[in-house]
């Protein structure tokens, strides 16, 4: 069985000018300990996705759709109540810029003691040892454990907040943008801890960032997401090497590959899709190279181009 | 100052062991202990020169002194020692018409355009403002039309549906953009750019990392590239200088950051980039952070970290030497480094006239 499994997502927001259909059918499959990245501009649905799977979205927004399977289990059918049970325990998140998410005036390790107090049955003394562990885990010297978040760097803090977010034991972790605000050098230390986490507890990942190397590097999959769909999919050696998708193509061209030649970058003209009211047929077909006729009216299903391996276009297998 | 005129020095900019140092605001128990003042070395000694129509990227992780430095050669931020010239003349100089045209050629893009603009302005205003105080008299029309052309060179296009919007009316990139059309609309020789992509979309990045040197070409602009992402560095400039803790490490052509750097600092900042490869080669990552600019180690401010440390560097602090052609590391065992890094030629060049770096 699958850890998690994804099926058909709808998840919409009821706003002023209209229902902003944010994540529209999306469907992936994660193993145990499998890690996969979600790409893609801004507005185009990944951090949505990563919301719904935790049933975390803002009062604006519902899933309208589909299956989310965690362990088999049906999670968008949940109550809140059991909901709460799941969260931390089974999934748990670490944002973009967690690390302004420490209360100020309370000590970190009593922080994420808390969270373990919260969801399992713990004396003080228990907890405290846990949190030793914890830090240990994570890389924090134990000489920082009666510190407050000012006393820690930018770094020490989104290790904290992996910490909390590993309290528990997770099966699966989200990292929405978990190394956007750090230093490279942080951020390679941060993504080689979560690596080395994932290894050794079988810790399933959804890593969702805007630079595909970083999904290059950590992820075993990835889904390049575009307008609220999946625009390609798969193993991320074959989607990085060999993209099918028109979006894909042009959107590694938008990075530069200091491993290769260099070759200035390229813009992908056009704006994204208005979500409200979303282009027919092809969402990606106002700003696609190499639109044709059918383009523009039928909206091209998930195609198979090798195993494990798909693209929405009509001519994906033109182009593999 | 008027006989300063453009073409006088084959350096626009020269940076001469340039020095910003911040006095640290002590507690009121501090002054009563008489304890020492602190003061934050956020740059600490730094020499570079800018050619004409040159880009240079000022690489390093926050900290490094990177933004302070390019603050200091706009004189927006008072130096506490060294020289920073602009046109052959110090940027901080009083005389007023010296100073007027320093700041029509000299200019400065933000990283965030969500905050650099003004929110109540429109973008006709913002884009047009620097025309209205440059004390020559433009009249209504000159500066609507070159508004519009500032736009409509930005990308902007058409530029009429954007005059009258106010910033928050427009994306991220159509915010940037806008910046740009006001840094460009005086036409500036000079100018510091301080990650002004690093909040921006990759296809949008693209676009205004293309506008930056479509402008290099038309109008031979000189670039600081302030940035913490070597790729953009090594993709867009001449030269990149590395710094760490307020000082170069580092200097050299652009093939610096994909892997013919010397330095062991430059070497693991390299590493440390992700790279798209499926299976990434193990890798040695720096133990620990930045100490900080306060109390800064003895000897190489980059010794406590470095995984090649000997008993010199925690003595004596190196000095930036040449390795190569256009090439400069501040490193005792640059020229080990050097050949093991097959950078290529290990001899250095030392004697020659090099343009790369005024010393």
């Amino acid at each position: 069985m699958k850890l998690l499994e994804v099926r058909n997502l709808k998840t919409y927001f009821d706003t002023r000018e209209g229902v902003v259909r944010a994540v529209d059918d999306v469907s992936f499959s994660l193993e145990k300990g499998e890690a996969i990245g979600l790409v893609g501009e801004s507005g185009c649905g990944k951090t949505t996705t990563a919301l719904s799977v935790l049933q975390l979205l803002p009062k604006e927004g519902r899933i309208a759709g589909g299956e989310i399977l965690l362990n088999g289990e049906d999670f968008a059918a949940k109550s809140e109540e059991e909901l709460r049970k799941h969260r931390w325990r089974d999934v748990s998140i670490v944002f973009q810029g967690a690390m302004n998410a420490l209360n100020p005036v309370m000590k970190v390790s009593r922080q994420i003691a808390e969270a373990l107090l919260l969801h399992e049955e713990l004396t003080e003394e228990e907890a405290r040892r846990r949190v030793l562990a914890l830090f240990d885990l994570v890389e924090i010297s134990s000489s920082l454990v009666d510190c407050y978040p000012h006393e820690f760097s930018g770094g020490m803090r989104q290790r904290a907040m992996i910490a909390m977010a590993l309290a528990c034991g997770p099966k699966l972790i989200v990292g929405d943008e978990p190394t956007t605000a750090l230093d490279v050098m942080v951020q390679a230390q941060i993504l080689a801890l979560l690596g080395k986490l994932r290894r050794e507890f079988g810790m399933a990942m959804i890593l969702i960032t805007h630079d595909l190397s970083i999904v290059g590097a950590n992820c075993d999959q990835v889904a390049v997401m575009y307008g609220g769909k999946v625009a390609e999919i798969g193993p991320v050696g074959k989607v990085l090497r060999n993209p099918c998708h028109p979006y894909t193509q042009r959107l590694l061209k938008a990075f530069p590959d200091i491993r290769g030649e260099r070759e200035m970058v390229q813009s992908i003209p056009g704006f994204p899709p208005n979500l409200v009211t979303p282009p027919p047929g092809c969402r990606f077909s106002p700003r696609c190279d190499a639109v044709r006729e059918i383009c523009f009216s039928r909206e091209p299903a998930m195609r198979c181009v090798e195993p494990g391996h798909e693209a929405a276009c009509h001519f994906a297998e033109e182009r593999s | 100052m008027k006989q300063v005129r453009e073409g006088m020095t084959e350096h626009i900019v020269d940076v001469r062991d340039l020095k910003v140092h911040f006095e640290i605001r002590r507690s009121f128990l501090d002054t009563l202990l008489g304890r020492n003042k602190a003061t934050v070395k956020a740059v600490d000694g730094v020499t570079f020169s800018l050619r004409r129509g040159e880009i240079l990227s000022l690489v390093g992780e926050s900290g490094s002194g990177k933004t302070t430095t390019g603050r200091a050669i706009l004189n927006l931020v008072a130096k506490s020692g060294g020289e920073a010239l602009f046109d052959g003349a110090s940027v901080s100089n009083r005389d007023r018409e010296w100073n007027r045209m320093f700041r029509k050629k000299a200019q400065m893009i933000f990283q965030d355009p969500y905050q650099s603009l003004n929110p109540k302005d429109m973008i006709v205003d913002i884009v047009s403002e620097p025309l209205r105080i440059d004390g020559d008299h433009h009249d209504q029309e000159e500066l609507l039309a070159r508004t519009v052309e500032a736009l409509e060179f930005a990308g902007l296009k058409p530029a009429e549906t954007y005059l009258y919007k106010y910033p928050n009316e427009l994306s991220g990139g159509q915010r940037q953009r806008v910046a740009i059309a006001a840094a460009f609309i005086l036409s500036p020789d000079f100018i510091v750019a301080d990650e002004p992509v690093s909040m921006l979309d990759a296809s949008v990045r693209a676009d205004i990392l293309n506008l930056m040197v479509k402008m290099r070409e038309t109008k031979n602009t000189s670039y600081l590239f302030i940035t913490h992402d070597l790729s953009l560095a090594w993709l867009i400039s001449d030269r990149v200088a590395i710094m760490y803790l307020g000082k170069i490490m580092e200097i050299g052509s652009h093939r610096i950051v994909a892997g013919s750097c010397v330095h062991p600092y430059s070497r693991a900042l390299v590493d440390a980039l992700p790279t798209m490869e499926e299976k990434p080669r193990e890798r040695a990552l720096l133990k620990g952070e930045t100490p900080s600019p306060v109390k800064l180690p003895p000897g190489c401010r980059f010794s406590p970290r470095c995984s090649h440390v000997r008993p010199q560097c925690t003595r004596e602090e190196p000095e930036l030497r040449c390795v190569g052609e256009g090439h400069w590391a501040a490193c005792h065992f640059a020229e080990e480094f050097l050949s093991k890094s097959g950078a290529g030629d290990p001899v250095p060049l030392q004697g020659e006239e090099n343009p790369s770096c005024a010393q």
